[in-house]
């Protein structure tokens, strides 16, 4: 939604001879009369709107929105993974990096839309409404861009928040269909919006004096609060900033054993089930099923890593991880660490994420353990007594926690 | 290249909305709620709010704090919408303290505070180091930038401008042979780069008086101050000129919408 001098769609003559004459057809003007409020002409006097200044934040934009689809595509992909996709177990903390980038973005392109729509508002109430069919589908496009990016920064803002009260949808699906819709909608507006911008950089106008901010303060501003956000939330990841951070949703040292936990034992209802003295893993392999006892875990090879908790909520954590290696009770179960991967389920009954499957590359990578220490001491409840999943370059949705039963599956 | 564009964004979109209506994760009703909801409190809302607000700052601030109070005002806005549903808290949970673990009001009121220091300390900086060299500005009424530049630099320009601003406070032109001499040069050189200079230049301020220990660098402050004082200082060279063809300067601008 570019200001420009020949606003609307346009398009060269050659296409506009394709298209049919009916979609381009002037509609009836509606009566003056109407034209009231924000309609009227003027009634936005700022003259600091200007093509070059909606192109410059567009552009910005539109770099940070590729790079929140990209990481969020490949959250979305770990996940769920199609037949093509390939995740490596290392380095093991770019998971943290892409999602933390993935929210740091996010939340750093509130600034830059909010001064892109007022950039653009007056758009809004142009007149008449709609001269043509194409001019109202390409009204109606943008609309549906505005909204869904809107829902896409405003939906993460309560996600990280846990205020899932004023969604009314299950906010994981719901941010990943917008987000292609917000894709979508956004490689159509560049696309008619192309030469606007073009000219936009190419050509310069001179800068209509104002009274407030000037293009670049205004620029520098919508910089700066784009930075303030960052500095205030984004020590949830990047540990040195934590105590800039008092905006953050989490601190990676705030909760049971110097660890944020996403879901309690007692939210998960396994709290009686963890504590329970017969507690056994069992790992079911081609020679068979054993169950091992908390104590028989612990007989066998234990080792210690050094590896991040990552949400996608986008806060992390480094924990020192101490347990035995996911390949050695393939091992016992007969199976061939080498190309088998696992099934992990979780004492919960039910729920979203009571199982995950552990792909080849992480079973094979040693530093994937059944942890049964975390920082030195037992793991808390909350972390997965009495036994855990802890993989590197895993969301931590995936680190499946009360830990009752491996399921080892030969590559076919 | 545009007609590609378009009709990948058009599949894309497609695919989108096939896709949503198909998962049966995801009730499509409650999805178009949502996005209906944030169109009609953004549209309709929170930037009308925004804009009205801007034009009250714009007729009872101080002129000289103007550029300062609106980058502040846009500042708390945006820090606003991230920090509001952590402050409300709602998110809270009783079994689990490591949810939203800080104390998100006095959080905000820190970075508020922070930034509107910053920004009206900034801004009376360059205002103070502007008003020593305002009168070496001609005033010309719409002239490019750059060439409006040039003359100030001589000597020349500045006597003969020096009488015209009748708005220029009394600070004494004293020094103005070293002043002007760095201001010419600073705009036309760094026409690209400057918006990124205070796009990182005042994030810094923010972070040293935010973080307890950091009390020794909360001299920085005042040295970015200066630095970012260069899209302020353009802020604060045009609008002088133009004060007085104000009501002729907006209007062609308003034609052009």
């Amino acid at each position: 939604m570019v200001r420009d001098a020949h606003p609307g769609m346009t398009t060269s003559p050659a296409r506009r001879n394709r298209l049919p004459n009916l979609l381009r057809q002037p509609l009836p003007q509606p009566p003056e009369a109407l034209r009231l409020g924000p309609l009227r002409e003027g009634a936005f006097p700022s003259t600091l709107r200007s093509t070059r200044l909606t192109s410059q934040l567009g552009l910005a934009l539109a770099v940070a929105f590729t790079i929140c689809f990209l990481t969020g595509l490949t959250s979305h992909f770990i996940q769920h993974p199609p037949s093509w996709f390939w995740w490596p177990s290392r380095p093991a903390g770019l998971y943290r990096f892409t999602q933390g980038l993935h929210v740091i973005t996010g939340l750093a392109s509130i600034p830059l839309l909010g001064a892109k729509l007022w950039s653009v508002y007056p758009r809004l109430f142009e007149w008449p409404p709609a001269r043509s069919i194409v001019h109202a589908i390409e009204r109606a496009s943008i609309a549906l861009l505005v909204a869904s990016a809107l829902f896409q920064l405003i939906g993460g803002v309560l996600n990280i928040a846990r205020w899932y009260g004023p969604l009314p949808f299950y906010f994981t699906t719901g941010h990943y269909w917008v987000a292609w819709l917000t894709v979508g909608a956004l490689l159509v507006h560049v696309g008619v919006k192309l030469p606007v911008v073009r000219e936009a950089f190419v050509r310069p106008a001179p800068e209509e004096p104002g009274r407030g901010l000037s293009r670049r303060g205004l620029l520098g501003t919508v910089g700066a609060a784009a930075g303030v956000i960052t500095l205030a939330t984004a020590g949830q990841t990047i540990t040195p900033l934590a105590p800039v951070s008092v905006l953050a949703p989490r601190r990676s040292t705030s909760g049971p054993q110097r660890l944020p936990v996403n879901k309690t034992a007692a939210g998960a209802g396994v709290r009686d089930r963890a504590l329970d003295p017969a507690y056994r893993l069992t790992i079911a392999g081609p020679t068979g099923e054993i169950a091992l006892s908390l104590d028989g875990l612990a007989a066998l090879e234990q080792h210690t890593v050094v590896l991040p908790i990552a949400c996608v909520e986008g806060w992390s954590a480094t924990g020192t991880w101490t347990g035995v290696r996911l390949q050695d009770l393939i091992v016992l179960a007969g199976g061939d660490p080498e190309t088998a991967s696992a099934e992990v389920e979780s004492l919960e009954q039910g729920g979203r994420y009571r199982t995950s499957t552990v792909a080849s590359p992480h079973v094979r990578d040693r530093w994937t353990l059944i942890a049964l220490r975390l920082n030195g001491a037992p793991l808390d409840l909350d972390h997965g007594y009495p036994a855990r999943l802890i993989a590197p370059n895993r969301p931590g949705v995936l680190q499946t926690k009360w830990v009752a039963r491996i399921t080892v599956q030969e590559a076919s | 290249m545009r007609g590609t564009l378009i009709a990948v964004g058009a599949i894309v979109m497609g695919y989108a909305v096939l896709g949503a209506a198909t998962d049966p994760d995801l009730k499509p009703g409650g999805v178009l709620l949502f996005l209906a909801a944030v169109l009609i409190g953004h549209d309709a809302v929170l930037l009308p709010a925004t804009i009205a607000g801007g034009a009250i700052i714009g007729r009872f601030a101080p002129r000289r704090f103007l550029p300062g109070i609106r980058a502040a005002a846009i500042v708390s806005i945006a820090v606003g919408v991230v920090a509001l549903p952590l402050v409300l808290g709602y998110g809270r949970s009783g079994d689990n303290p490591s949810v939203l673990p800080l104390a998100y009001g006095r959080g905000l009121l820190l970075v508020l505070a922070v930034t509107w220091a910053a920004a009206l300390v900034s801004t009376g900086l360059v205002r103070h180091r502007a008003g020593t060299t305002k009168g070496d500005r001609p005033r010309p009424a719409q002239a490019p930038r750059a060439p409006s530049r040039q003359p100030a630099a001589s000597p020349g320009a500045r006597s003969t401008s020096m009488r015209t601003p009748s708005s220029v406070p009394a600070e004494e032109p004293s020094t103005p042979p070293s002043v002007p001499a760095e201001e010419p040069s600073t705009p036309p050189s760094v026409p690209a780069e400057e918006p990124s200079t205070p796009s990182s230049e005042p994030t810094k301020e923010p972070s040293t008086p935010s973080s307890e220990p950091a009390k020794e660098p909360s001299t920085p402050p005042s040295e970015p101050a200066k630095e970012s004082s260069k899209p302020f200082q353009l802020a604060e060279d045009r609008r002088h000129p133009a004060e007085d063809p104000q009501p002729s300067s907006p209007q062609p601008s308003e034609g052009q919408q």
